[in-house]
């Protein structure tokens, strides 16, 4: 019994001591820690491959405890590699960087053109334990270095911007909708090679440029094909899931009518006809009417009614089949997810068609199935 | 080892568990180390239809259970040790021992490596493997030197803090769940879904000391439908997890994920929430489920050797088992070579104690017609 007791204090004294030597051999306070909201990725000049810049939150700052203005210092190291330009910035820096709340990664223009780099920016990030896989991806023709450096209006750190953003515009435009994260960017360069990045850009210079998303990059064969500006993309959150607010717009006699979705369901599918693979998408959107010229009163007669909704479906149709087609003939880029989308549910289709995607997708013929319907016309007839 | 009842702080003490701890232990104890890989291992091979070779893992695993649990039930009052060398001769009985003794040994050895690996990677960068060794050590030959009552206690208690973060994560990470992911159905060969369910089978690694288990229960009449429905009740578990796993992932991305199921809690944003990041939640289910493995395979192979010996208490062998474990945990060099052993081990000692030692003991009590009379 003795030696039972024994045993037990023994083990226990043991796991104490060892649980105290824990706390002490990891601890690091609040004020000990960097947090990395934003990432920016450049390929550097000179000997080094990456620069790396890093927008680290000042916590006391944050938290009204100083300048709100200097919420977030930034930090630039060069490296041979992305870990190592990465370690150099915590080497320079009195707290541990912490990746865990990094809301962004911008990745520059000379990542996205090279090939080495841009798979090694993907495999490291991916590999950092610490890193939320949620976090957004970002593209710009600018240096990430510059967009760092830019401030958004309404918020001092770009990451919490860019989360804000997402998280408050559905589909407002083209490049919200076309939301990224770190995981879809490995998903989607797993799955083919190719990704669709938003993008975001620097208006103005020196302090009072501003940053905007607009527009997509276009990566193929992990290189950049080229940028998709904002107007191009009008087609392309109608083929997402859930378009709903956005707003599309038709001349109408000497003035416009905005229709505002509110809902819609879009259904993308294969089938073969004359020989050929057909992609068919098919939409169905509900909305109101936002605005038209005033003393206009066309919502009174069911047949103007159909007509609008008829001209708002061949808009969305033309969108739709503009931006399928520089997809398909510009880029030769799936960024439809259709690949994915034939494996699932047309797993037969796919044993023929799947093995040479590329050349599938440059192929095949878009049937664009629209159907609109105006369900209100607001607080006015 | 006695059967008298003695009271001791209000719990009876006779060594012996009722089947619904033994549900519990058999839950804790090989639940929590198979699942936290399992999906990956079983989409590297059957990729979306990994869960259907999880559930065929599970209809594999339930003959084996039966065998086991009816050998167990011809001696229920003898030791698995005793019972071995009255069936086969004393010295086969050692060696069929120490083989059991050896792979519950291993499997604690990776366990441990694993736990440490996953425990530096997520919470403790800085901390020494030796000091994440040790505490978890010390802390599961603690458990293991209590004996088999006071484990059932804890394991009754601890089912539910394992279970319920698990069904929490799993729960709320169902709003961020493509379950396209696991279409088209059936899309694998059935060569790949048995690939897939082998590597499934060694999910349920540990459950073999339901052939131990003998001298321990209270009422060994009902084991073989208690142990069915707790594995029955796993498979599913272990379906349904690895569903959604990949549901979440995707079967081409979860295949470069080291531990899918503990990045699943990385990848939620709870609504609301002033945490970003809710990992430690998924980690309360590791951290106890590595500790029950651990701690199960010491009291076990502990028994085994002071009934190989026949002298001493079984902590003393925890004793000199610790830093065997130790050591063994600490000599692959990294990850790779861990999972290497750990597979190595499976096919060699696993398959011997899951597979062959029952079939082995039953056949020849088959054979011999050993009933439980003749003891």
């Amino acid at each position: 019994m003795q030696n039972t007791k024994f045993f037990s204090k023994f083990i226990v004294i043991g796991v104490l001591l060892l649980a105290i030597m824990s706390f002490n051999w990891d601890r690091i306070e609040l004020e000990g820690r960097a947090f990395a909201i934003t990432i920016g990725i450049d390929a550097a000049e000179g000997d080094e491959a990456f620069e790396v810049s890093m927008s680290i939150a000042d916590v006391a700052a944050m938290e009204g405890q100083g300048n709100s203005d200097d919420a977030a210092t930034l930090r630039i190291a060069c490296g041979e590699s992305l870990a190592r330009a990465m370690g150099q910035i915590d080497a320079k820096i009195s707290g541990k960087v912490y990746y865990g709340h990094t809301k962004a990664v911008v990745l520059g223009e000379s990542v996205l053109a090279d090939e080495n780099l841009l798979r090694e920016v993907v495999d490291t990030l991916s590999r950092k334990n610490d890193i939320n896989i949620k976090c957004i991806v970002m593209a710009t023709d600018a240096s990430a270095k510059d967009i760092l450096e830019a401030k958004p209006q309404e918020q001092s750190l770009l990451g919490l911007y860019l989360s804000g953003f997402y998280n408050n515009n559905n589909a407002n435009t083209a490049a919200s909708v076309v939301k990224l994260d770190l995981e879809g960017l490995v998903t989607s360069l797993q799955n083919d090679h190719s990704a669709v990045i938003p993008k975001i850009t620097l208006d103005g210079e020196g302090e009072e440029a501003e940053v905007t998303i607009s527009g997509v990059a276009i990566v193929r064969d992990f290189t950049l094909a080229d940028y998709i500006p904002e107007d191009d993309m009008a087609g392309f959150l109608w083929l997402m899931e859930n378009s709903a607010g956005a707003q599309i717009a038709i001349d109408e006699g000497d003035g416009h009518i905005t229709f505002l979705v509110q809902k819609s369901k879009v259904r993308l599918g294969f089938e073969e006809a004359g020989g050929q693979l057909h992609c068919t998408a098919r939409l169905h959107a509900e909305g109101s009417i936002e605005g038209a010229r005033f003393m206009d009163d066309y919502f009174f007669d069911y047949q103007t009614m159909q007509k609008l909704q008829e001209e708002f479906a061949q808009k969305i149709r033309d969108e739709i089949e503009e931006v399928f087609g520089i997809f398909q003939h510009d880029f030769g880029v799936d960024g439809f997810g259709l690949k994915e989308l034939m494996r699932k549910k047309y797993p037969r289709l796919y044993e023929v068609y799947g093995t040479d995607w590329r050349n599938t997708f440059e192929n095949m013929v878009l049937v664009a199935d629209v159907d609109v319907l105006i369900r209100n016309t607001g607080s006015i007839k | 080892m006695t059967n008298t009842a003695i009271k001791h702080d209000g719990f009876a003490l006779n060594n012996k568990i009722s089947l619904r701890q033994l549900q519990a232990l058999l839950f804790l104890e090989i639940f929590g180390f198979g699942v936290t890989a399992l999906p990956r291992r079983v989409a590297e091979s059957a990729a979306q239809d990994g869960w259907i070779a999880v559930l065929l893992a599970t209809a594999m695993i339930i003959p084996m259970v039966m065998i086991a649990t009816h050998v167990t039930k011809l001696a229920p009052g003898l030791s698995f040790h005793d019972f071995a060398s009255k069936l086969l001769t004393r010295p086969i009985g050692i060696i069929i021992s120490l083989i059991f003794c050896t792979r519950l040994v291993l499997l604690a050895a990776f366990n441990l490596r694993i736990f440490a690996e996953i425990t530096r990677q997520t919470m403790l960068p800085s901390t020494p493997f030796a000091a994440v060794f040790v505490s978890m050590l010390l802390l599961a030959a603690y458990g293991a030197a209590k004996g088999i009552e006071t484990r059932a206690r804890m394991a009754e208690v601890l089912i539910f803090i394992v279970l319920l973060p698990l069904i929490f994560v799993f729960g709320i990470s169902g709003r961020d769940i493509d379950f396209t992911n696991l279409a088209p159905v059936l899309a694998s060969s059935p060569a790949s879904i048995l690939s897939g369910s082998f590597s499934a089978f060694f999910a349920f690694s540990g459950v073999e000391v339901l052939l131990l288990l003998g001298p321990y229960l209270s009422r060994p009449k009902d084991l073989t439908k208690s142990a069915n429905k707790v594995i029955i009740t796993m498979g599913i578990f272990m379906a349904i997890v690895t569903a959604v796993t990949i549901a979440r992932f995707g079967p081409a991305n979860i295949i470069h994920q080291m531990w899918p199921v503990l990045k699943m809690m990385d990848t939620i944003s709870l609504p609301g929430s002033i945490i970003d990041r809710q990992g430690a939640l998924i980690m309360t289910f590791w951290i106890i489920s590595a500790y029950a493995t651990i701690n199960a395979a010491l009291f076990f192979s502990s028994l085994l050797l002071k009934d190989v010996v026949k002298r001493g208490k079984h902590s003393y062998y925890i004793l000199g088992l610790v830093p065997i474990i130790a050591i063994l945990a600490h000599l692959p060099e990294n990850l790779v070579s861990v999972y290497d052993y750990f597979n190595l081990a499976n096919s060699t000692f696993g398959l011997t104690t899951m597979v062959a030692i029952p079939l082995l003991l039953f056949i020849i009590a088959k054979i011999r017609r050993f009933k439980r009379a003749e003891y």
